[in-house]
């Protein structure tokens, strides 16, 4: 296996920087050769395959350990790539941005430091998962639930991190986070919040502490590592209702954007809804095989099929009510009404849909925090298995959601994709969460969904909309279209990035911020 | 050992009429026996009656599981540590995702041998073998 090295670090000092991690987690915890297989990106698209190849990777079990390591590392020259559980697939998994880059691998880091079930919050290490929280929460018997995004395998901290989102009332998962811990790139140690209190008591109680905010430079940033985060859990609510609400004509996404904005912002519509498309849903019972053997995107009459067939309409709204029971009634009549309007809505309950692996009995698990894998299943619509995130935001306005579907729905099948796509309801905006399609193993394909995604990219920036979140190949193309007033915002992150990190060590190129001594090599 | 490359021509000429004739004829032989023992789960996908029997061709292949969409239960076993320091070889022709999140999960906790080859568009024949050792990265 071709050794790959750092940029500007010698074989000489990258040998000396290995054997000083080593020292510090022991030979068994440094990863070279072919135990790094395990940190490529299982779904990357870009045609070099050592485009976000790591050169080694290190995986420290406790924050002395990762504070000894950025020592180390500064004192070498050596960039670290940080992942908690590395399955931030479709994003890149636990690859690292720039190619030499090594992994600092914190799955070792795996404690549960508290669960409180009367002020309702958990403290956690990056290595915890979504499963690993949910199932000692059922083993203690709290009456907690977790919010958890689709994949319940990834880490907690580390989702949370990336501005994830989960399905939950609780499900803007950054939000919900109180209180980290935090090394620098010096390997100081820093609390935030009330953290920074000697003995206190509201770590995770309060976010803000005294004096600025600062726990937001720490996310979607290359400024620190994350060792421990609070983040707040529900209390088991007296009632759960899920619910599914189906449309049956494309142009009804308009109707149903505008009837959710004042439901969701009124908190008729209490947790995080998402409007799924119909291939979508439908992919994750289904195989695009089935239906249609032909190159190119399904056309409409096979659409109208598998709605027929499956029972599913052209989009589809997966929610549910928390509370009381008669609160739930309440809330359902005005939910029910409002949408009534829509011609041709179809209105179900679990106890509706007979099909064992229909996706509302999947919904209903993950909306009340049960981890789960059950949504992988759409990438195997065409085979192939490979998928990336396509995620401009805009208003919760019926009007700017037709046009963003529209423009990408159409380049998509200009380039022979099929669209399938959630419009994720927040408090003020729309996620729309594009998925593109990819045979991981056909190279044509993907220089095609390479120039499709940078197309999308541009478009969507033109007409005003950004991405919250991108693949590591992206990270550049999506950092150049924040650039209001000549690249104001950039130059204030690499301001940042230079203060706090002036060897620029900490996770190179991560969401664009590149530290002074790679800069050069990219403007 | 021989890998298969199956080009985007090749499905489009073949389509799905792969048959179990071109499994058994040894394209399935990494799944044969590598002097493991323990013990052996074999999957198929309920949605395709030829998974189900290019499955029970798999060596050692004797009850079958269906399995199409969500492998969590098993992520739970394959954390709780079983089976142990027994090998446990799990394998299968299902869509490409179940083997993907056993294999990414199982790396986690063990050191596992993994091999995956494609039959057509939709199925995969697959085997995992967890050694009963922890994982070595």
């Amino acid at each position: 296996m071709k050794q790959i090295l750092p940029p500007g670090v010698s074989a000489e000092q990258f040998a000396e920087a290995l054997q000083a991690f080593r020292k510090v987690v022991g030979e068994e915890y440094v990863y070279t050769g072919q135990a790094l297989s395990g940190y490529a990106d299982p779904y990357s698209i870009v045609a070099d395959d050592e485009a976000h190849a790591a050169s080694a990777a290190v995986a420290p079990a406790n924050t002395e350990q990762v504070q000894d390591i950025v020592r180390a590392a500064g004192q070498y020259g050596v960039p670290l790539w940080t992942v908690s559980c590395g399955k931030n697939f479709a994003y890149g998994g636990a690859a690292p941005r720039m190619a030499g880059t090594v992994v600092l691998d914190l799955k070792r880091m795996n404690r549960i430091l508290e669960v409180n079930e009367g002020d309702g919050y958990a403290l956690v290490e990056p290595g915890v998962s979504y499963f690993d929280l949910y199932a000692h929460i059922q083993a203690k018997g709290c009456k907690l639930w977790l919010d958890v995004p689709d994949p319940g395998w990834g880490s907690v901290i580390g989702n949370a991190l990336e501005h994830g989102v989960g399905y939950t009332p609780y499900g803007d998962h950054f939000a919900m986070q109180c209180g980290m811990e935090v090394v620098l790139a010096n390997g100081e140690l820093v609390r935030t919040g009330m953290g920074a209190m000697p003995g206190s008591t509201t770590w995770q109680l309060f976010k803000y502490g005294f004096g600025p905010y600062l726990d937001g430079l720490f996310t979607q940033s290359n400024f620190g590592i994350v060792t421990k985060m609070g983040i707040w859990l529900m209390p088991e609510p007296p009632g759960y209702r899920p619910y599914m609400i189906s449309f049956q004509r494309e142009e009804d996404l308009a109707q149903v954007v505008d009837i959710l904005r004042p439901l969701k912002v009124n908190m008729v519509i209490q947790n995080a809804a998402t409007i799924r498309s119909l291939l979508l849903v439908a992919a994750t019972n289904a195989t695009k095989s089935q239906y249609y053997d032909k190159p190119g995107p399904v056309p409409e009459s096979i659409l109208r099929k598998i709605m027929a067939d499956q029972d599913i309409g052209m989009w589809n709204i997966y929610g549910a009510l928390y509370g009381p029971p008669p609160v739930m009634d309440s809330l359902w009549s005005v939910i029910r009404d409002s949408f009534a309007r829509v011609p041709g809505v179809k209105f179900y309950f679990p106890q509706d849909r007979n099909h064992p692996n229909d996706l509302l009995h999947a919904r209903a698990e993950t909306m009340r925090g049960v981890p789960r894998l059950s949504e992988f299943s759409f990438i195997n619509w065409t085979g192939g298995g490979g998928h990336i995130g396509f995620s401009p935001v805009s208003p919760i306005r019926g009007a700017e959601a037709m046009k963003q579907y529209t423009m990408v729905r159409d380049r998509m099948h200009e380039y022979g994709f099929d669209y399938m796509s959630i419009f994720a309801i927040g408090w003020r905006e729309l996620h729309h969460v594009v998925e593109l399609l990819f045979d991981r193993r056909d190279p044509a394909i993907k220089r095609k969904a390479d120039e499709l995604f940078r197309l999308l990219v541009r478009e969507a920036a033109a007409a005003g909309y950004g991405e919250y979140r991108t693949h590591l190949s992206y990270m550049d193309d999506i950092a150049a279209t924040y650039g209001w007033n000549d690249q104001a915002l950039m130059k204030l992150n690499q301001t940042i990035k230079d203060a706090l990190d002036p060897r620029g060590i900490l996770a190179p190129g991560k969401q664009g911020i590149w530290p002074a001594r790679y800069r050069g090599n990219r403007t | 050992m021989r890998r298969m490359t199956i080009t985007r021509r090749h499905l489009l000429t073949t389509g799905m009429k792969v048959t179990a004739a071109w499994v058994l004829a040894g394209n399935l032989a990494f799944a044969a026996g590598k002097g493991q023992t323990g013990l052996l789960v074999t999957f198929h996908d309920p949605r395709f009656p030829r998974s189900r029997r290019l499955a029970r061709a798999l060596p050692g292949a004797t009850r079958l599981h269906g399995v199409q969409g969500d492998p969590s239960q098993l992520l739970a076993r394959i954390a709780s540590g079983r089976p142990g320091r027994q090998p446990w070889r799990l394998q299968g022709v299902t869509t490409e995702t179940i083997p993907f999140c056993l294999e990414q999960f199982a790396r986690g906790y063990h050191d596992v041998h993994f091999e995956n080859r494609r039959i057509d568009r939709d199925l995969f024949a697959w085997s995992l073998t967890l050694s009963g050792r922890p994982a070595t990265h």
